[in-house]
């Protein structure tokens, strides 16, 4: 296993290897470059042109630029942004990046749960009014128009029934007195919850590990994880940052509801065949024959064998929401990397853009990685690299 | 007789896009407790039917068309489906054809017996789960600590015995083994079929095997039925049944086995097809294919008579025993 895992690491750091340098390339191939913007301006002289692209060691023979990325970019210096000179590009995206990665694996976490729930429902009443009502109504969602169906969302939700906020990331009247910049709010807010949900995690995991299930337990897992919950909600309150990662929230709702809309149909379609395969196998059949509650037999035999095909989604989902995030971004005026990546790229900001590019795909490369380590632990007969099983 | 199963007039069909499938038909047979049963036709005959039909599993496009099932007494089919659950596996547990797909691949063979007793045992704690699993793990030859293996490690004849200790795990009165050698060679089924027997000799346990192999029937059952196009054409003991065959089809299929120490000999083939049992022949089902049938044969279904103790036949014309002369079963191999 420990074999297995070092060399997919390796294996990560050359695929990256082989991604900058494509990315670096390719942004490099575009026509032009930052100095070009200077040439709307007729009072500029050539001259000055020249002067700024050495500055930037755009004169330089392009490989000559790409060693020298590279170079800076395993001792951590990502350069500095050419638009938004001189910020170094870290900052940007140390900004930028989070609220992009929170907004999307939260979403895709949903719609992972929403379609991996109702796939698991319908497979096992088939044929029934409640399977044809989610088909359809998944598919018609699957298949709307994005920012249509955004701009919907947004007008009944935010401009008709008022109950949310239209777009942005916070709302700027609240924050003109705060004590904190919004992103060590955030920061805090990302920390905190992902305390809690270790917390719950372990809570859950250490009393559902027998296989009596008493009412006893489950009312003192339900009682502990409430318990945590409210700590954490206490310490924000304590320290006055609750108004303002509740509004925080609040802005988040609606991209990520939308993105869990248009998402879950690819889930809960996949959960549902996947499982209409597994009902089929001799052992669901035993495990009814056994005795077992009808819920036992969907979750513990259907569900969980159904499940296997589907984890491989979740990544892929992730990878096509993260490349269609820059729609998202500008639908709900996001201040996240899909903006940072698009505004840079229209800049020829290379450094921007190339590390915008770079963060998106180390993430990829971490949710392939973590999608696989997931895959063995939840199949058994899948060994990386471990003692052989005997056969026979 | 203290009869612990009884199956009254059980017809019941598969309805399909090609019409009603005529699976089981009017079959009536009872098992007394510690007895066993063998039920042996050709694939298809009903027989997987059966068995699904008393464990009360059958799918969503069947339809009961008439009879009952009794169980320990109670009528299967009248309780509520949340009541027989609690029954299933404590009074009647299945050994499934291919045992080797009946375990569920993401869960310890271990924790999957336990969970069962544990379900149906609400007193029982996790530990004298394992410990009862330890104990039939003994019993049906596998390893202890092998309890935490996942099925994938297991070899085929350890998780066909694994089922068994599955199968065992609740003392049920009754255990319905379908094939439950069938996937294994011929060495290892001949093994685990002697410790079945031993098994269910100890704790009184009756048992119905089903198998198209009639020496798998032969080698453990005290009472033979023969199926044959879901209607059970000749019920009795199995001693009666292979040393005096009464009907045709059980005769046929008696001559269609190879016997290793006999003389050697032809195999003797049943001519014909089993039929469509969408649309099954008028009167007797085998007539097609009988050589011995005449007209009434062809129109109105003989009806199951007695031709000797707990021995009935559903045939016009039996083959005579043979204290009243054997020439007819000279007739058959000439």
């Amino acid at each position: 296993m420990r074999r297995y895992v070092l060399g997919r690491v390796g294996q990560l750091v050359i695929t990256l290897f082989i991604y900058i340098a494509l990315v670096y390339f390719l942004l490099q191939a575009m026509p032009g470059d930052i100095s070009m913007i200077y040439l709307q301006n007729p009072r500029i002289p050539q001259a000055a042109r020249e002067e700024l692209k050495k500055q930037l060691g755009l004169d330089q023979p392009p490989i000559v630029q790409f060693l020298s990325y590279i170079r800076n970019f395993f001792t951590g210096n990502l350069g500095v942004s050419f638009s938004q000179y001189p910020r170094p590009v870290w900052d940007i995206l140390l900004e930028r990046l989070p609220r992009t990665l929170v907004l999307f694996i939260t979403a895709n976490a949903l719609s992972f749960y929403v379609g991996f729930m109702l796939g698991r429902v319908i497979a096992w009443r088939r044929g029934a009014t409640v399977d044809h009502a989610a088909t359809v109504v998944g598919i018609a969602f699957w298949t709307a128009f994005y920012p249509l169906l955004s701009l919907i969302l947004i007008w009944l939700f935010a401009y008709t029934l008022k109950w949310l906020p239209l777009n942005q990331f916070i709302e700027p009247s609240l924050w003109v007195y705060a004590p904190w910049p919004s992103n060590t709010v955030f920061g805090y807010m990302v920390f905190g919850i992902a305390v809690i949900s270790i917390a719950v995690f372990a809570i859950l995991w250490s009393l559902g590990r027998g296989q009596r299930k008493t009412g006893r337990k489950i009312g003192l897992a339900w009682a502990l994880s409430a318990g945590v919950f409210a700590a954490g909600l206490g310490v924000a309150a304590s320290a006055g940052m609750l108004v303002y990662m509740w509004d925080i929230v609040r802005h988040m709702v609606l991209p990520v509801v939308t993105l869990t809309l248009i998402n879950f149909a690819g889930t809960m379609l996949l959960m549902r065949d996947s499982m209409l395969e597994t009902v089929e196998e001799d052992y669901v059949m035993a495990a009814r024959a056994k005795g077992l509650p009808d819920a036992v037999v969907r979750d513990r035999y259907a569900a969980r064998n159904a499940l296997l095909p589907t984890v491989t989604s979740l990544v892929l989902s992730l990878a096509a929401s993260m490349s269609g995030g820059l729609v998202t971004e500008t639908m709900f005026s996001w201040p996240g990397l899909g903006q940072v990546l698009f505004r840079s790229a229209l800049a020829n900001d290379y450094p921007l853009a190339t590390g915008a590019l770079v963060f998106t795909g180390i993430f990829l490369l971490i949710a392939h990685f973590v999608a696989d380590m997931l895959y063995a632990a939840l199949d058994p007969r899948i060994s990386y690299g471990g003692e052989p099983v005997a056969e026979g | 007789m203290d009869a612990l199963l009884k199956v009254e007039n059980f017809t019941m069909h598969y309805r399909t896009t090609a019409g009603h499938v005529k699976a089981v038909d009017d079959v009536t047979f009872s098992l007394a407790r510690g007895q066993s049963l063998g039920l042996v036709g050709e694939s298809g005959c009903g027989k997987t039917s059966i068995a699904m039909s008393i464990m009360r599993l059958l799918p969503y496009n069947s339809e009961i068309k008439s009879g009952r099932v009794f169980l320990g007494g109670q009528d299967v089919y009248s309780m509520r489906e949340e009541d027989f659950r609690k029954l299933r596996w404590k009074e009647v547990a299945m050994i499934f054809q291919a045992a080797m797909n009946a375990l569920n691949p993401v869960y310890t063979v271990g924790s999957q017996i336990t969970e069962v007793i544990l379900e149906h045992e609400p007193a029982a704690s996790e530990r004298d789960a394992r410990e009862r699993v330890a104990e039939l793990f003994c019993t049906v030859g596998i390893p202890e600590e092998r309890m935490d293996h996942y099925p994938h490690e297991y070899s085929g004849g350890m998780k066909q015995r694994a089922v068994i200790a599955m199968a065992l795990a609740c003392s049920p009165s009754l255990i319905i083994a379908d094939e439950p050698t069938t996937a294994l060679d011929v060495i290892v089924q001949d093994k685990i079929l002697r410790e079945m027997e031993e098994i269910r000799r100890k704790t009184d346990m009756s048992m119905i095997y089903i198998s198209h192999d009639i020496s798998v029937i032969a080698e453990v059952s005290d009472v033979v039925g023969v199926m044959y196009a879901g209607k059970l054409v000749e019920i009795g003991p199995a001693d009666d049944i292979f040393k005096r065959p009464r009907h045709p089809y059980t005769y046929g299929l008696m001559n269609a086995y190879p016997s290793i120490l006999g003389e050697k000999r032809d195999l003797a083939t049943i001519p014909g097809e089993p039929p469509n049992l969408v649309f099954p022949p008028e009167g007797c089902r085998f007539h097609p294919r009988c050589d011995w049938a005449t007209d009434e044969c062809g129109t109105v279904e003989p009806p199951a008579r007695y031709v000797g103790p707990n021995h009935s036949v559903a045939c016009y014309n039996p083959f005579p025993a043979p204290s009243s002369g054997g020439d007819r079963i000279g007739v058959a191999t000439a």
